[in-house]
């Protein structure tokens, strides 16, 4: 690496070159005073606080934070006249801020209070009458005091560069200066409170954290965010866990650098939505009634036993926002204590992604490429879903990829968040993701005369290749919804590429086989050479936050701990559907759901209603009364995961530790202590302490090498979608993602999950305008949903946006695999 | 000198904003001239200046889509920069240069003159749309002090007599 040598207060020290000399004096522990600095955006020179005086000739003083540090720069941090520019910098900074320590809420946690107590600056104040602004209250969850802002800029830099969303802006010039919204209206954007964050002062705030607990009696506590598999590391704040009163990243979190989203911020008054369980329910004489833990476990203890003793079938569908370790000690009960493989994570495209998809296609249910990949990665194919509002995180990183010069590749029905972005965005049709990866996949290997070594090496490539034919792109493009053309575009840049990521948005709802995306997504790197190339890969994004780490648990039928295939001779248990599907058939005995609602929340087609019905008896666990904990016979409440100690496996594959944050109400237990209490009561020992770690840490481990490539022969391509209906694209929504953020008043008050977006074109057709209510239905079933008119969205299809778990359009899905095509009408 | 009238589409008709072929032609030929989109933010809200006679909400709404930018980001740099007009402008901007070179060469009086003439002050227009009265700094010609721009043009070495000559050929012009 290149150095420079310069002189900090009298030592020579040697620097790495192309740094400022803010970083470089920070390298060297020399901290200095700063106010508009943020590592994470380009250097702004806004607050001159960072000030140092020059000893090499040229005399003056300049700001280190947007000053290169330059070989034989001789400089000086603490001079007399340095303190004194610093304080007349304050004294400026002052002349219009409405200084009330004494009664501002962030007295205490101030960097400008605490400068001014540093340097001085208040005991003169100038003459001047502060320019009078009124508070903004018109924004949901934010507010903004614009005679407490101080113009550094953090809130609107942050917001541009690294959320790409630019809401706010500075408006005017000198004092006519203010941070703002476009024409001054209340804040229409993502509610990331990225902006809040970075605020030094007391010019943006949250209400509903508002307390007046001073900030030195709070407790935080850092812990890993339980919304989806980005694996945000937060900190919450808090009266000693009972409210949340500030949840913030720090710059250098990793892997979201202090960003955050709407859900990690503001969701957690879910918490203490009325639907939340204290204590036990068990069923007696047709009714639920409180119970004791002891009598309720003593209920389900014996259920399970008998359905044992009768030989009947047990089953037990798990979810993926268990902690790795609760999802452990379930599969291990399931397996042992009650001999059944029927052990599942419910219905989730994550777990199908990784385990169909990337375990079928290279042997390991893993993603091979991290969230730190984005960030050198040269080019990004972004599949199913706009990660903008299925990812929030990794959003934001490809936002700072494509700033950087990265190639973003798009493929989604309407144009997302990120197609202003985007070096090409194919407007494909609803679910047909793995038709377009088959023709680029045609495509290549026609232009290259054929398929490549590594595919040429695994067995079966012949049969492949000639599934590929009828995806040549001249054929199947209508199929895909694009034209030809954009298809050899794409593969333009795909062979261009020199490193690719490939990211693969799993969420209930987004219509396509997720599996089939995942396996084709790791064809197309291995007939480009890229496979296996550090710095290429599939990134599968999990809809909720341990979809890898149950799967490393072995909460699935198909495989054991750390992925591994299952014991010679040992069959594969039952999936959540076809679990649902015998109980419905009334082959299920004792029927075990955990941190799930298959009747509430699962696609209608599933039948969860006669399964529940049906299995002779239903254990649910959860921390919410969800509609299956009201037909079943008992019911246990547990904390949720911000409420946990664990550890999470993010979409990256790394494994993230959480901690309580906040406290349960009742001293609820965990689902592993339920489940560990059960297994006792039936003679059955589970590990716990530093043997269950070991086991956890074995199964996380990282898969040493990698076996072939296993190819999947392409399916015959489907029909296009029949015409007539809309072609309906099912989005989850940035602000929702299930039954925790349905339960959340400041979410809900976000966005209503139950809207539906219609071109001008069909709207007009139809009749119908911004805001009707209009009558979906598709297989006899039929939702009303919330119109809006979207210049974005293709003729012919419409793209709903739910909140997930049965809200929403979310109730016509049956078979997630199949596009759906829905009649749409006015409410007659 | 045949300075250009400024006409300026009203406020109704610049609410929504969509750019017509030659618009497109133009921004089209101008976006390979820098290195990203951003960087044009300038150049093409010049260019709806000239050709709308000013930058409405709607044209600024119009600019960030055509660019990717976001309304309030494309409102943060209209409202910094003097020359970019946020209500529709008279038909003659009369920039008058109050700096230290023009004021001791006269400027001073064609201030006056002109405040008094037009009944105006900094700032306002005349009721009939005609002349709009805008003090500013150095205009870079202090060798031909005194200095008003008008519209795009600099009229220079001025005096009373010579300014009023302008002004009635401008306004019988129209
Ligand atoms: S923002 Fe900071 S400096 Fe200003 S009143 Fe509040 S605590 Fe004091
Ligand atoms: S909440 Fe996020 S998106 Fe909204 S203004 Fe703040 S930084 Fe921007
Ligand atoms: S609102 Fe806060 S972060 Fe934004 S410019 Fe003002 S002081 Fe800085
Ligand atoms: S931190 Fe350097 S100018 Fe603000
Ligand atoms: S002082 Fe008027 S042009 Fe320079």
């Amino acid at each position: 690496m290149d150095t420079v040598l310069i002189t900090v207060n009298g030592q020579p020290v040697e620097v790495p070159a192309g740094l400022t000399l803010l970083e470089a004096l920070r390298r060297q522990g020399v901290e200095l005073p700063t106010l508009c600095h943020d590592a994470r955006l380009t250097p702004y020179g806004g607050c001159r606080l960072c000030v140092v005086a020059r000893r090499d000739g040229r005399p003056g003083l300049v700001p280190a934070c947007s000053t290169p540090a330059l070989a034989g720069m001789k400089i000086d941090t603490e001079a007399p006249e340095v303190h004194e520019a610093r304080r007349r910098q304050l004294q400026l900074i002052l002349l219009n801020h409405r200084m009330e320590c004494p009664v501002c809420e962030r007295t205490g946690d101030c960097r400008l209070q605490d400068l001014v107590f540093e340097y001085g600056g208040d005991e003169d104040r100038l003459p001047f009458d502060l320019v009078r602004r009124p508070r903004d209250e018109s924004s949901p969850l934010i507010v903004r005091d614009p005679e407490k802002c101080i113009l550094c800029a953090k809130c609107v830099r942050l917001c541009d560069e690294a959320q790409g969303v630019a809401a706010i802006g500075v408006v005017g010039r000198g004092l006519e200066a203010r941070v703002t919204t476009w024409l001054d209206g209340p804040l229409e954007c993502e509610f990331c409170g990225q902006c809040v964050d970075a605020c030094p002062v007391a010019a943006l705030t949250i209400p509903s954290f508002a307390s007046a607990l001073p900030a030195w009696q709070r407790t935080a506590v850092t812990t890993t965010c339980s919304f989806c598999s980005c694996g945000c590391e937060l900190t919450v704040t808090s009266d000693g866990g009972e409210r949340p009163l500030g949840v913030g990243a720090t710059p250098d979190s990793v892997p979201n650098h202090g960003k955050l989203c709407a859900k990690g911020r503001f969701g957690w008054d879910a918490l203490r939505h009325p639907d939340r369980l204290t204590r036990p329910l068990v069923r007696r004489g047709g009714r639920l009634v409180e119970a004791s833990w002891d009598e309720a476990l003593a209920v389900v203890a014996a259920g399970f036993a008998a359905a044992r003793d009768r030989g009947e079938a047990i089953a037990a569908v798990g979810s993926t926002r268990l902690t790795t370790e609760d999802a452990y000690l379930l599969q291990r009960f399931v397996r042992e204590a009650l001999a059944s493989p029927h052990v599942s994570a419910g219905v989730d495209p994550g777990v199908e992604a990784l385990v169909a998809g990337m375990g079928e296609v290279l042997g390991a249910p893993r993603s091979t490429a991290t969230i730190a990949d984005l960030a050198a990665a040269g080019t990004i194919l972004v599949l199913r879903g706009d990660p903008g509002r299925t990812h929030p995180l990794v959003k934001t990183e490809l936002v700072t990829a494509a700033r950087r010069g990265a190639k973003l590749l798009l493929a989604h029905p309407s144009p997302a968040t990120l197609s202003p972005l985007a070096a090409q965005h194919l407007a494909i049709a609803p679910g047909r993701a793995e038709a377009l990866l088959l023709s680029a996949l045609e495509e290549i290997v026609r232009r290259r005369g054929g398929p490549g070594a590594t595919i040429e090496r695994a067995d079966g490539h012949e049969a492949w290749r000639l599934g590929l034919d009828p995806y040549r792109p001249a054929a199947a493009a209508a199929l895909v919804g694009v034209t030809p053309a954009a298809i050899g575009r794409l593969v333009d840049h795909l062979e261009a590429a020199d490193s690719l990521v490939i990211t693969v948005a799993t969420g209930r709802g987004i219509p396509g086989r997720e599996a089939g995306v995942a396996r084709r997504a790791v064809e197309l790197l291995a007939a480009l050479g890229l496979l296996g190339r550090p710095g290429s890969g599939v990134l599968v994004l999990g809809e909720k936050a341990n979809t890898q780490g149950v799967v490393l648990a072995g909460l699935d039928p198909r495989l054991g701990a750390g992925g591994r295939p299952l014991a010679p001779g040992s069959q594969p248990g039952w999936s959540a559907s076809e679990t649902l599907a015998r109980a419905a058939a009334g082959e299920v005995g004792a029927l075990y759901v955990l941190g799930q609602d298959p009747l509430g929340a699962w696609p209608a087609g599933i039948g969860a209603c006669r399964a529940v019905e049906n299995a002779r008896f239903v254990v649910v666990q959860d921390p919410f009364l969800t509609d299956t904990g009201r037909a079943a016979d008992v019911v246990l409440p547990v904390r949720c995961l911000v409420e946990r100690d664990g550890s999470v496996v993010g979409a990256d594959g790394v494994r993230r530790t959480i901690r309580q944050a906040l406290t349960p109400p009742a001293g609820l237990p965990g689902d592993g202590e339920v489940v560990r209490e059960i297994a006792a009561r039936l003679g059955h020992t589970l590990p716990a302490g530093a043997d269950l770690e070991a086991e956890i840490a074995r199964a996380c481990e990282p898969p040493r090498g990698t076996s072939g490539l296993r190819l999947t022969p392409p399916p015959a391509p489907g029909a296009p979608p029949a015409a007539g209906g809309v072609c309906l694209d099912l989005g989850p929504q940035l602000f929702h993602s299930g039954s925790t953020t349905l339960r959340s008043a400041a979410l809900l008050g976000l966005a209503a999950p139950e809207t539906v977006l219609l071109a001008p074109g069909d709207a007009q057709r139809l009749g119908i305008g911004r805001g009707d209510t209009v009558r979906l239905s598709a297989g006899g079933r039929e939702v009303l949903l919330r119109a809006e008119v979207d210049e974005t969205i293709p003729l012919g299809t419409a793209m709903a946006l739910w909140g997930g778990d049965g809200s929403g359009a979310g109730r016509l899905v049956s078979d997630p695999a199949r596009s759906l095509v829905a009649e749409i009408g006015r409410r007659s | 000198m045949s300075t250009r009238p400024i006409v300026a589409v009203p406020p109704e008709a610049l609410r929504i904003v969509t750019f017509d072929a030659a618009m497109e032609a133009s921004i089209a030929e101008l976006l390979p001239r820098y290195p990203t989109r951003r960087a044009a933010v300038l150049p093409v809200l010049w260019l709806c200046q000239e050709r709308f006679g000013w930058i409405s909400p709607g044209v600024v709404r119009a600019v960030a889509a055509r660019l990717g930018e976001s309304p309030a980001f494309v409102e943060g740099v209209v409202s910094f920069y003097t020359m970019y007009q946020t209500a529709p402008p008279a038909r003659y901007v009369l920039q008058v240069c109050t700096t230290l070179s023009c004021a001791w060469c006269g400027g001073r009086e064609l201030v006056a003159h002109l405040k008094e003439r037009l009944g105006i002050s900094f700032g306002e227009k005349t009721p009939d749309g005609m002349f709009q009265l805008v003090g500013v700094q150095c205009l870079g010609a202090c060798g031909t002090a005194p200095v008003v721009q008008i519209n795009d043009d600099y009229y220079e070495n001025l005096d009373v007599a010579k300014l009023d000559a302008i002004l009635d050929e401008l306004a019988g012009r129209s």
